[in-house]
């Protein structure tokens, strides 16, 4: 587009800020920007912004004011100019205000002043004072007679309603603009006293304006700035300033009542309630809860609850919220009877007509008050238990209507209407009912078990008379509180009621009797107490059937599956005996119901938990057997079907989370006996492993799932199918595995780890004599670290395990030169640019340097390799320190350099030599820093490696926390 | 009262009044039913319209006695498949370290919406577990596959 061309007049710059409210594309909107500002920021922009104001338009008379902002900002001008600037800040105000300017040209006059005020308070000090005198007497001029007029009480009632309102603007900007700036900084230390002494001024104007003698809108601004001053207050705390503007809360409330002004008086009020308690007085408590008492807030208060969810109901809403909050002690008196009436209206907020987010928007704040209230009796309770508590009198008597309100809240809606919800409003709904979740569990902790009750009651009545939706929020509440009850049979007869009613027949009915959400909630209560069920077994098997039954439906077979998953597992031990009636279920689902892979993994880890708990070995084994031929028919099936590259997921019925893992386990523990049968098994998974090895080469993501099966049986501690003996997991590794190559070297470090710690540390040596060179060969190949970092990786992580359970291995490597070429490999790996690997090499090294073996020729090797590769590693490490290195990799490179330090002879003049090579990669140290470092190593190396680092790279690099 | 519990009250009452959408986070109980406000179980949400949405991811934040000069230990349960997740599960993120982005100003919102931004913009400079960072480095299309399925685990109500 064209550009701009230079205003050269007043007029020209006139036309170009009133083309700026003209409609024009933004890129034209920009360049005018441009333009003005440039007009704003040049020498010449005091006499423009004079000029502009003198201008009868509007909108470029503000622009003249902004440009005097701009300019008390940027310039630097002396004393005698800013006293003069201001004396015609205040004429022009005094002009605009005579001549009808419009607010938004006031209001930056008003902020103009503001600014000057900011940077040149002393010239001023008593700025209320004399603005209130220039404008009684209409010149700006007279600013220094101020100091010997009446008092601002006596001028300011009879200012004109448009300059009271300046003024009061004016002392609002002063307050907002005030509280930006540090008070702790001493540059503005003077200018905050200066506010603090302002204020009784404020407090003067204030009050007159609340008085309500000059009309609506000038109370409305008085409230307005007495919030701004009361946040500067807050914020900046000074007793003299609260005890001035602690007067104006009792007129304030009683501008509640005043229509026109009763939204922004409940925002101040609400605000600050919230926020400063203490700037309350009992008074204010009593003026407060009289008000509360007063037919007009029966009207405000009945309106919200019959569901007026319009801005100012909710904000009454909120005020009742804001004083309870501020209340709290004197609510949980019983006795203070007050009180306690108050609390049953914030009861009733929680009752309001409408639904919950999308209509009532009360509820949610109710709700959190109270929360709150509930956690501060919890409180009160532990602290003090000796004290009585009667559940037959408030506040403890509201707590069941508490209960009784957020289950009828967080009933669904009919589909239509929950259908015509956006989705904020969904979450909303959502949300909300997990806030009541939340509270439950809170309340659990007051009333016990009688809560437990509360819900199966309501359950049954819902079930009776078929109110789903009710159901549905019982149901939900109810397994809300499974978390929160003892691991005893204390409710078992309580939720006897629920689980051995109708409720499991009516729910197989299917959908077309019980809502879908219902039945979800349902079931997923069966999930939610399965630990009852194991207690309870004669209502397992409906609770099982009706279960599976549910894996054909679509959008209930996921969580049904979990619940299945978690219900087995939870009672295995009682569900053995019906083992084959579940792989029959299982064989019979699986060909009629199509479910997808997390749905029938979950079902297959269902039954693999009951498999693992049948006592007797051969049924075991036999139960397992089955289970995996229908698994192996699966994968029989995908390795028919990859022509049409179907993707397999493969079945996994032992999570290698399952069991924890015992590091301390002593090595009888796995008694490496096995039996034929379980031998076989282990060789039938093995052939699976491997064909599908074979078939699906070319997917990471089959290779890498049966890196897992292989992985699980590393977590056991006792004999099991996927505990195989060390020879077969080798012969498996050592199998060409294509682009997964990475994968299986992790699993090879793993295992390692699982040799040492299981049952089978004996054998060891002959692990890592098979292992080793086939690690050894990958890194061979690889050549360089970079060319896959992460095979890399593993691959080191597997030889630092490997030297560290057998040291002697290092002398047996063969050829020789393949024992070197790993040094060379993991010093190449140290100076790389990837994270992962350079931290494994830096493990690698600290491993290295303190390895130590008994047998002396070992300990030879060791050592000559140390001597050979210890000036490399220093300088590897120098470099890594001198810069080179990410921050976020010195604490791992502190190891080596730290063990290097303290455990070989030779570390200072290696490192020495480091820090003198050409190639050290900063210049930024002198050689004396360098000197000094090399010195302090030898004490707190982390900490010093760092500094040397930020010194290496630069100043501005250290953190700042 | 500690700095810390004085400033953890805070944290919940604000937590209470304004959270993100989607989010839930509350201090956990101990075995009598009393609040302890050092360790706080959070829900984070995958952000919509991205691989994650959908996924509702359990994490735990607990909070040290230096709490908020130091900075809380946030951790997701079970161990999350993501470049930044440390096998252990605990995450690796600028405004989590004490030495790098965390300031005592932080709040507990931040973190929650800072955990769920690192969902989708993982840091590659700062791995902390090899499978999700090498998937991510070098096979885009099975990294996404792997987060795919993890969300769908993790879906409320699966």
């Amino acid at each position: 587009m064209d550009q701009i061309p230079q205003p050269a007049s007043i007029n020209d710059i006139e036309n170009l800020v009133e083309s700026l409210y003209q409609p024009n594309s933004p890129a034209v909107i920009s360049r005018i920007q441009e333009s003005l500002q440039a007009l704003q920021k040049s020498p010449d922009g005091w006499q423009i912004a004079d000029a502009l104001l003198a201008r009868s338009s509007d909108n470029v008379k503000f622009f003249g004011a902004l440009t005097f902002v701009v300019k008390l900002n940027t310039d630097t001008i002396d004393d005698d100019a800013a006293k003069l600037l201001v004396q015609k800040l205040i004429n022009w105000l005094v002009v605009s205000l005579d001549n009808g300017a419009g607010s938004i040209v006031i209001r930056k006059l008003c902020s103009a002043l503001v600014t000057h005020y900011i940077h040149f308070s002393h010239l001023w000090p008593h700025c209320i004072r004399d603005l209130v005198y220039c404008l009684d007497l209409n010149k700006g001029d007279i600013l220094d007679d101020a100091k010997d007029a009446a008092p601002v009480g006596d001028i300011f009632p009879s200012l004109t309603p448009q300059k009271a309102i300046s003024v009061t603007w004016f002392a609002a900007a002063l307050a907002e603009e005030g509280e930006k700036i540090d008070s702790r900084s001493s540059k503005y230390i003077a200018l905050h006293e200066r506010l603090v002494r302002n204020s009784q001024d404020v407090a003067t104007i204030v009050a007159i304006s609340l008085s309500g003698s000059a009309g609506p809108r000038v109370q409305r601004d008085a409230i307005d700035a007495l919030h701004d001053w009361m946040t500067y207050g807050e914020r900046i705390p000074n007793e003299q300033l609260t005890a001035n503007l602690r007067p104006l809360l009792r007129p304030t409330i009683e501008c509640l009542v005043v229509d026109d002004i009763y939204e922004a008086a409940i925002e101040i009020l609400t605000d600050s309630l919230n926020n400063w308690q203490t700037f309350f007085t009992k008074d204010d408590y009593e003026l407060l809860y009289s008000l509360f008492d007063s037919d007009w807030s029966q009207k405000h208060y009945q309106e919200l609850i019959q569901g007026d969810f319009d801005f100012a109901a909710v904000k009454f809403g909120l005020l009742m919220i804001a004083f309870g909050d501020a209340q709290i002690t004197e609510l949980l008196n019983p006795s203070n009877e007050r009180a306690q009436r108050f609390l049953s209206g914030l009861l009733g907020l929680l009752a309001a007509q409408g639904h919950l987010v999308a209509e009532d928007k009360i509820f949610v704040p109710a709700l959190d008050f109270w929360a709150t209230l509930i956690e501060s009796m919890t409180d009160d309770l532990f602290s003090e238990p000796d004290q009585p508590v009667n559940w037959n009198i408030p506040p403890l008597s509201y707590l069941m209507q508490v209960v009784s309100h957020c289950w009828r809240k967080i009933q669904y809606p009919h589909i239509s209407v929950y259908n015509a919800w956006d989705s904020t409003e969904r979450v909303g709904f959502s949300d909300a009912r997990k806030d009541v979740c939340d509270l439950l569990q809170t309340m659990y902790t007051l009333a016990g078990d009688s809560l437990i009750s509360v819900f199966v009651d309501l359950t049954t009545q819902s079930l009776s008379t078929t109110a789903w939706a009710e159901l549905e929020a019982a149901a939900f509440c109810l397994g809300s509180l499974s978390d929160c009850l003892p691991d005893n049979d204390s409710c078992d007869a309580a939720l006897s009621k629920v689980f051995g009613s109708q409720l499991f027949d009516l729910l197989r009915q299917g959908h077309s009797v019980v809502p879908v959400r219902t039945r979800q909630t349902c079931l997923s209560l069966i999930e939610r107490y399965s630990e009852y069920f194991v207690r309870r077994a004669e209502f397992l098997p409906a609770a099982l059937n009706l279960l599976f039954g549910a894996l054909n439906e679509s959008h209930l077979a996921g969580p049904s599956a979990k619940s299945i998953y978690r219900l087995c597992s939870s009672c295995r031990a009682i569900l053995t005996p019906e083992v084959g009636a579940f792989l029959e279920q299982y064989g019979m689902i699986r060909n009629s119901v199509p479910m997808d892979s997390l749905t029938e993994e979950r079902v297959v880890s269902a039954i693999a938990s009951i498999i693992q708990a049948v006592p007797e070995e051969s049924q075991r084994l036999g139960a397992f057997q089955q289970l995996l031929m229908l698994i192996a028919s699966d994968i029989e099936k995908a390795i028919q079907l990859k022509s049409i590259s179907f993707m397999l997921e493969p079945n996994d019925p032992t999570s290698p989370s399952d069991s924890p893992i015992n590091l301390d386990a002593d090595e009888s523990s796995m008694a490496v006996k096995s039996s034929p049968e379980l031998e076989q098994l282990q060789a039938n998974i093995m052939n699976i492993l491997a064909q599908t090895k074979t078939t699906f080469h070319d997917s990471l993501q089959v290779m890498s799932d049966i890196n897992h099966v292989v992985r699980a049986g590393f977590s056991e501690t006792e004999p099991g199918p996927f505990v195989f003996p060390p020879q077969m997991v080798i012969d498996l590794l050592t199998s060409p595995w294509h682009v997964a190559a990475p994968t299986a070297v992790n699993t090879a470090q793993v295992f390692l780890s699982y040799v040492h710690n299981g049952g089978y540390r004996g054998q060891m040596r002959q692990v890592i004599d098979q292992l080793l060179p086939w690690v050894i060969s990958y890194i061979g190949m690889l050549g360089h670290p970079s060319n896959d970092p992460e095979l890399a990786q593993f691959s080191i992580e597997f030889i630092q395990k490997a030297i560290q359970r057998c040291p002697d291995v290092l002398s047996r490597v063969q050829p020789h030169s393949n024992a070197e070429y790993i040094f060379t490999f993991a010093i190449e790996m140290l100076n790389g640019k990837e994270p992962l690997p350079k931290a494994a090499a830096a493990d690698f090294w600290t491993s290295f340097i303190t390895l130590k073996s008994d047998d002396e020729g070992t300990q030879g090797t060791i050592d000559g390799a140390m001597n050979q590769f210890g000036p490399i590693l220093a300088l590897s490490l120098i470099q890594n320190i001198g810069g080179n290195a990410a921050r976020s990799e010195l604490d791992k490179l502190s190891d080596p350099l730290k063990k290097l330090v303290f455990q070989n002879a030779h570390a200072r003049q290696w490192l020495e030599a480091a820090l003198n090579d050409d190639s050290f990669p900063s210049d930024k140290v002198s050689p004396a820093d360098r000197a000094l470092f090399l010195k302090k190593i030898t004490r707190a190396t982390n900490q010093v490696v760092k500094e040397f680092w930020v010194s290496c790279r630069g100043t501005g690099l250290g953190y700042t926390s | 009262m500690a700095l810390c519990q004085m400033r953890l009250q805070e944290e919940r009452k604000q937590w209470r009044k304004d959270h993100p959408f989607g989010f839930w986070a509350r201090p956990v109980k101990n075995k009598d039913g009393v609040m302890d406000l050092k360790v706080w179980e959070c829900g984070i949400p995958g952000k919509d319209k991205t691989l994650w949405e959908g996924g509702l991811f359990k994490m735990t934040m607990t909070f040290p006695e230096e709490y908020p000069t130091k900075p809380p230990k946030c951790k997701f349960t079970p161990p999350l498949f993501h470049p930044n997740v440390y096998p252990s599960g605990t995450v690796c993120l600028s405004i989590l370290n004490e030495e790098e982005g965390w300031k005592p100003a932080i709040t507990v919102k931040q973190i929650a919406l800072g955990v769920q931004d690192l969902l989708d913009n993982p840091n590659p400079e700062s791995p902390a577990q090899a499978e999700a960072y090498n998937l991510f480095k070098k096979d885009r299309t099975e990294y996404e596959r792997r987060v795919r399925r993890v969300v769908k685990e993790n879906a409320p109500g699966s």
